[in-house]
């Protein structure tokens, strides 16, 4: 554009190319929002739909709405089938403690894969490439097993133990964001006689704000909508989550599934959207430096 | 690499050897009895050097060590090699043994067997730690002394200790039990009660020329497609929609930035079954054909026409979910590019198109090499999409066994595995994912620029 | 009155079967060891029933009458609330997993290979002589070289026609009824409905179709195959080298299906999803009839009250059930008039055998209290439990006297008591094999139904032939032997 302006050009080739290219650059910005937005849209409309069949209606949205999916989602348990309170609760609960303990866990790997040099590190470094490696699940049969002899099945903490213990296996991110914190102010603090757990504690994590922020989200994110695990370990309907809840509703309790879903994604669009600056800080952290 | 470097290589791993076991010798030589009472009995050694707290941890350690073997830990190593001797009996109420449990519990065994050992070198090397400082003089160090010293120089062993353990526990050890199952007969019939055996029966069958290699061969074609394309779309998605929004004259940039973000934020599943149910027979875009008149299509039914909507949809769906994460994270990337670079670029006469090609795809590629190889590791192994979409088809056409025309690897595992109990060719398969996906991926990123200039960086 | 007169009658009919308590073998005493009748004191026994019966109270109220009825003699039951298709045979060795399990026959005696599920001592219950013993085949089990019995049946599951009165043709008494028996003749034989069907979609009517159905589903599109001769398994189903579902002339009733989506002309019915949709199309008239099962008949009248033209009572008293129609014995929908059906029917048509299952109450290997759950079992399956079943779920019992009595004023509950007693209902294999059945049976049947929308879309056709029909099953046959042989 810029080049064209040092030729000085007529004043009106410019205005229509810029005319052409911000037609060009709002179709396609409007073309993507409806793509992005109309699905989410969809089951949003879904979940105030007034009859509780997605088959209801032909096309995309309901004949009538109405608020009373979403109060029966709370009020009305169907004898005990679908507690949405306690899911919501136990959601929560697994969620937010994963993300405390999964934080604390990946940090410190992270800190300590950037700024130490020991024996073992390469094993490490490669132990966890190697391990990435493998389809995930293939491993749940064994984990059954290892909670079945822990006597955790069917417990909220089996799955804290399992979100915040596997989490370390994904340090990259935070490593290659310490990576980026200079040396030069450790040896100063070195210098002025601070032992490595005051150097971690009083100067790297007040600079890492950003990396904590992103690291809890993700931390919080995964557990939060993760299905195949609880299913795996949760036995009774009380001790579900949410995700769990929702694949095992019918087709026929299609608007409680829309409503069940709006509003567990509720939460975390909204912390999605207070942070996106920290997700984007942590996610270009972690390419920039792997 | 050539061959005498490679003889080279060798060579210098065995003088290491050598030199190793002459340390070994001369440490024993050395060592004073003090040292060798820690050889005896853990923190033994320490508590004669009057270092009584730490003796007495490694003291507690070992005795729980061998609490342990004595009551479980044998009869768990001993149940790794025969996998049960005694066939339950339910019916008639005849206790035996269970063949899955006995085998995670045997390498569990083992664990204990070298966590044990490494704790008996680390407590015979701090004795000899001791030792050479009480010979030059100095003064065992006081308990408070150790606990400083975790906090300062071992630092790092303090701080890797709980995520050590929890790795291994939760993931290496997982992964091991499915890496041994592949080489056992369990499955099929042979689940509990009934005793397994170690064998190499799934091997056998997973090369057998027959319905099992046709389908991992007709799978395994479409999984390399969907991998690279998926990713390539994906990748490209995010990068031209991250340099949309980057575009000087667009306005309210975070506005229009919301919309993708609101689809990243939406829990996966959640999208996954919502597109199901849109492109189902009797789904609204299907009806609205109908209403206008128009055949309905075949989306996501076993029709060999969906074979190539079905995977479409699957590109598409998987692009909508991870499109945002890749589009945030360029649009990181690209504020990092100087903006002198595009000033001088300018002057030269480039044009934008130049621009893209010769400075910010080669600066967004250089940066994100790492990640694209973790994308296509996660897309080569993505269940989620077609098992939420299409669980319940197998193509009709084409010979698939157990299989529909759009299912991944992974997905036949889940089929093989979880919903008919082969456990052993099923772990037999994901022994060969893992041979695939970890070749091409470590390959890449030795060479990748990222990983080689990790050191020098800082 | 009737219940005494019942009550006799099984104990006349246990006589025999008290005798054969004398010949039991050494085995299943050994076996049936356990059951020493003597309640275990403080016993808690957890019960997994199915979801609807949770989701409309009948589970609560079962748990209750127990409870009520044992207080004295110390043992109680609660319902679990786990999800009603639990896992027992990776649960029950780690203690989860209920006590006393309803489910659908292939369901529990997938477990019962394995030895999960216990063998119960059926000789001696209330109930042996008044269930056929075509449902206790459902359950038998040969273990030790003897037969066992894993479950006590309860209800009958079949496939039943769907239909809403008010909505039926105005004209059908004078248009419909040849043989004047009071019952429409589309609801008597395929071929008439099959008439009707292409008169609603050419001409018009109060719905938009006849007869409309998911054509795709394994349960209910079998019995097309079954009527003529094909079978699951060889050797009374518990041989699973020999899947004979391309025996007979199998080929010929599968064709009728193309026939059907041919007519139907609606790719809706190529998707399982189609069954969910099903409550709302009928309540809207998108169809006048359809084939399920009576569990879900509550479903149907929640959807007619969504529309808003229907309270509850008038849809409960407007919504029908009919045993599906006859088949004709030519193979072919159009081959026939349909009056010649109707009038000569023994001669032009054949009872259609339909799949079925038997619904009941099974017992884990691992419980802790066998004799408590007994009596749970023996409670639940009682004919005052079973009334109760019936009219809170409107399921269809397994139990002679009670279907007797339903029967009196709910002909259709003794019509599929008769269908089982008279084997028009394929049950679904006792061995673990069946669970390989649906996927490639689903697959061949979409395969098949979508054939009727390829040449319009300038497709090839793949079934316009009997015998591409025929070479089409023979790959399905392979498809489910492959599934459980290639690996074994």
């Amino acid at each position: 554009m810029s080049l064209q302006a040092m030729r000085k050009p007529h004043r009106r080739g410019l205005t229509l190319r810029r005319a052409v290219d911000n037609t060009l650059t709002y179709t396609a910005l409007v073309t993507m929002s409806f793509v992005f937005l109309f699905p989410c849209l969809w089951l949003i409309l879904a979940s105030f739909s007034k009859s509780g069949s997605l088959y209801d209606t032909r096309g995309f949205f309901p004949a009538s709405y109405s608020l009373q999916t979403f109060a029966a989602l709370f009020t009305d348990d169907v004898n005990g089938l679908y507690p949405y309170k306690r899911w919501f609760f136990n959601t929560l609960y697994v969620a937010s403690m994963s993300c405390v303990l999964g934080t604390v866990l990946v940090i410190l790997t992270g800190y300590v894969m950037s700024r130490f040099r020991f024996k073992g590190r390469d094993g490490i470094k490669r132990l966890t490439l190697v391990l990435g490696m493998f389809p995930g699940f293939m491993g749940m049969t064994a984990i059954y097993i290892i909670m079945a002899q822990l006597g955790l099945l069917n417990q909220l903490e089996a799955l804290i133990f399992l979100y915040a213990g596997t989490a370390p296996m994904g340090y990259l991110v935070q490593k290659g964001y310490f990576d980026t914190i200079p040396f030069t102010i450790h040896e100063a603090a070195r210098i002025d006689g601070a032992t490595n757990l005051q150097i971690f504690t009083r100067i790297t994590l007040p600079l890492s704000k950003p990396m904590i922020v992103y690291t809890a989200l993700t931390q919080f994110a995964w557990p939060w909508s993760d299905c195949l695990l609880p299913k795996l370990l949760l036995k009774n309907r009380e001790q579900w989550t949410v995700a769990v809840g929702l694949f095992s509703m019918p087709e026929t309790h299609f608007s409680r599934f829309a409503a069940g879903s709006v509003f567990i994604a509720v939460p975390i669009v909204i912390l999605y959207f207070c942070l996106v600056k920290h997700i984007v800080n942590g996610l270009t952290a972690g390419a920039v430096k792997g | 690499m050539q061959a005498s470097a490679r003889r080279a290589k060798a060579g210098g791993r065995l003088s290491r050897l050598g030199a190793g076991m002459k340390a070994l010798v001369a440490f024993l030589r050395w060592a004073p009895p003090k040292v060798w009472a820690s050889v005896a009995v853990m923190g033994l050694g320490q508590m004669l050097y009057r270092q009584y707290a730490k003796g007495l941890i490694f003291l507690a350690l070992e005795a729980v060590s061998v609490w342990y073997f004595a009551t479980r830990g044998v009869t768990d190593l001993i149940g790794f090699f025969t996998l049960g001797t005694q066939q339950e009996d339910l019916w008639l109420g005849i206790a035996g043994d269970n063949s899955m449990t006995m085998l995670i519990l045997g390498i569990f065994a083992f664990a204990i067997l070298g966590f044990t050992a490494a704790l008996w070198i680390a407590g015979i090397r701090d004795a000899a730690f001791t030792a050479r400082a009480v010979a030059q003089g100095k003064k065992p160090r006081t308990f408070r002394q150790t606990l400083a010293a975790l906090a300062d120089e071992k630092f790092h062993v303090t701080a890797l200790c709980l995520p050590l353990v929890t790795v291994v526990l939760f993931s290496v050890l997982p992964i091991l039990f499915m890496i041994l199952i592949a080489f056992t007969n369990l499955g099929g019939e042979i689940v509990y009660p009934k005793l397994a055996d170690w064998s190499l029966d799934a091997w056998r069958k997973l090369t057998s020329v027959g319905q099992l290699g046709s389908t991992f061969g007709k799978i395994l074609s479409w999984n390399v497609v969907w991998a690279i394309s998926t990713t390539l779309i994906n990748f490209l998605g995010g990068l031209s929609l991250a340099l949309l929004l980057n575009k000087k004259n667009v306005r309210f940039s975070k506005f229009w930035r919301a919309f993708p973000v609101l689809a990243y934020a939406i829990p996966g599943f959640i999208s996954m079954l919502g597109f199901k149910f849109m492109f189902s027979q009797s789904g609204p875009i299907n009806s609205m054909l109908v209403d206008a008149g128009h055949n309905s299509i075949f989306f996501l039914t076993n029709d060999a026409s969906a074979k190539w909507w079905a995977r479409g949809i699957g590109l598409f769906v998987n692009a909508w979910i991870s499109i945002p994460s890749i589009m945030l994270m360029a649009s990181g990337i690209l504020t990092n590019i100087s903006p002198d670079l595009y000033e001088a670029s300018t002057l030269d006469g480039a044009t934008p198109f130049q621009q893209f090609r010769k400075i910010t795809l080669p600066f967004v590629l250089f940066s994100t090499t790492p990640v694209l190889i973790s994308q296509f590791v996660g897309n080569f192994n993505n269940f989620g999409i077609f098992f939420f979409m299409r669980s319940g088809v197998i193509s009709n056409y084409g010979d698939y066994f157990l299989a529909s025309d759009t299912d991944l690897l992974i997905n036949w595992l889940y089929n093989l595995s979880v919903d008919n109990n082969y456990y052993s060719v099923g772990a037999a398969i994901s022994l060969v994912i893992f041979a695939i996906t970890s070749t091409l991926s470590l390959a890449v990123y030795v060479r990748s620029a990222a990983y080689k200039q990790e050191d020098t960086y800082q | 009155m009737k219940k005494t007169l019942a009550l006799l009658l099984a104990l006349l009919l246990c006589l025999p079967s008290l005798s054969a308590l004398a010949e039991e073998s050494e085995m299943y005493q050994r076996v049936m060891a356990r059951f020493t009748g003597e309640l275990e004191q403080g016993a808690v026994v957890n019960v997994l029933e199915n979801a609807t019966a949770i989701e409309l109270g009948y589970a609560q109220q079962l748990i209750d009458a127990f409870n009520a009825a044992y207080a004295d003699k110390g043992i109680s039951a609660q319902l679990m609330d786990i999800d009603q298709y639990s896992d027992l045979a990776t649960d029950g060795p780690y203690g989860y997993g209920p006590d006393v399990w309803y489910q659908a026959n292939d369901i529990l005696m997938k477990y019962a290979t394995q030895q999960h599920l216990l063998p119960l001592p059926v000789y001696g219950l209330e109930s042996h002589a008044l269930i056929p013993q075509n449902a206790w085949d459902a359950y038998k089990m040969v273990m030790y070289d003897e037969p066992f019995y894993c479950g006590v049946p309860i209800n009958v599951q079949s496939g039943m026609l769907f239909y809403i009165e008010s909505m039926l043709p105005d004209d059908w008494q004078t248009e419909w009824d040849v043989n004047q028996n009071g019952t429409p003749d589309f609801f008597e034989t395929y071929t008439a409905l099959y008439a009707l069907s292409r008169d609603i979609q050419e001409n018009g009517g109060k719905t938009q179709y006849g007869y409309l159905d998911d054509l795709v589903d394994v349960y209910f599109s079998f019995g097309y195959l079954f009527t003529y001769g094909a079978y699951i398994f060889g050797d009374e189903d518990t041989n699973p080298e020999d899947i004979g579902l391309a025996q007979g002339d199998a080929a010929r009733g599968a064709l009728m299906l193309r026939q059907w989506a041919d007519l139907m002309n609606n790719t809706e019915v190529l998707d399982k999803t189609f069954a969910s949709a099903a409550y709302a199309y009928l309540a809207q008239g998108t169809m006048l009839c359809t084939v399920t099962t009576p569990d879900v008949r509550q479903m149907f009248v929640r959807a007619m009250v969504n529309t808003g033209n229907w309270t509850q009572e008038e849809a409960e008293a407007d919504l029908k059930m009919v045993n599906v129609p006859r088949l004709p014995k030519s193979a072919d929908l159009t081959s026939d008039a349909w009056q010649d059906t109707i009038t000569d029917m023994e001669a032009l048509t054949v009872q259609t055998t339909m799949m079925g299952g038997i619904n009941g109450y099974g017992m884990s290997a691992y419980t802790k209290c066998p004799n408590a759950s007994l009596a749970f079992i023996e409670f639940a399956t009682s004919y005052e439990q079973v009334l109760v079943r019936n009219r809170m779920l409107g399921i269809s019992p397994a139990r002679s006297d009670a279907a007797a009595e339903i029967g009196q004023n709910n002909p259709t509950v003794q019509m599929i008591f008769d269908n089982l007693d008279n084997d028009y209902i394929y049950v679904m294999p006792a061995i673990n094999e069946t669970a390989q059945l649906w996927t490639p049976g689903e697959s061949f049947l979409i395969d098949l139904c979508t054939d009727a929308f390829r040449a319009d879309r300038g497709e090839a056709e793949l079934f316009s032939t009997l015998e591409e029909v025929q070479a089409g099953l023979e790959r399905m046959v392979q498809q489910i032997y492959d599934a459980i042989f290639t690996l074994s």
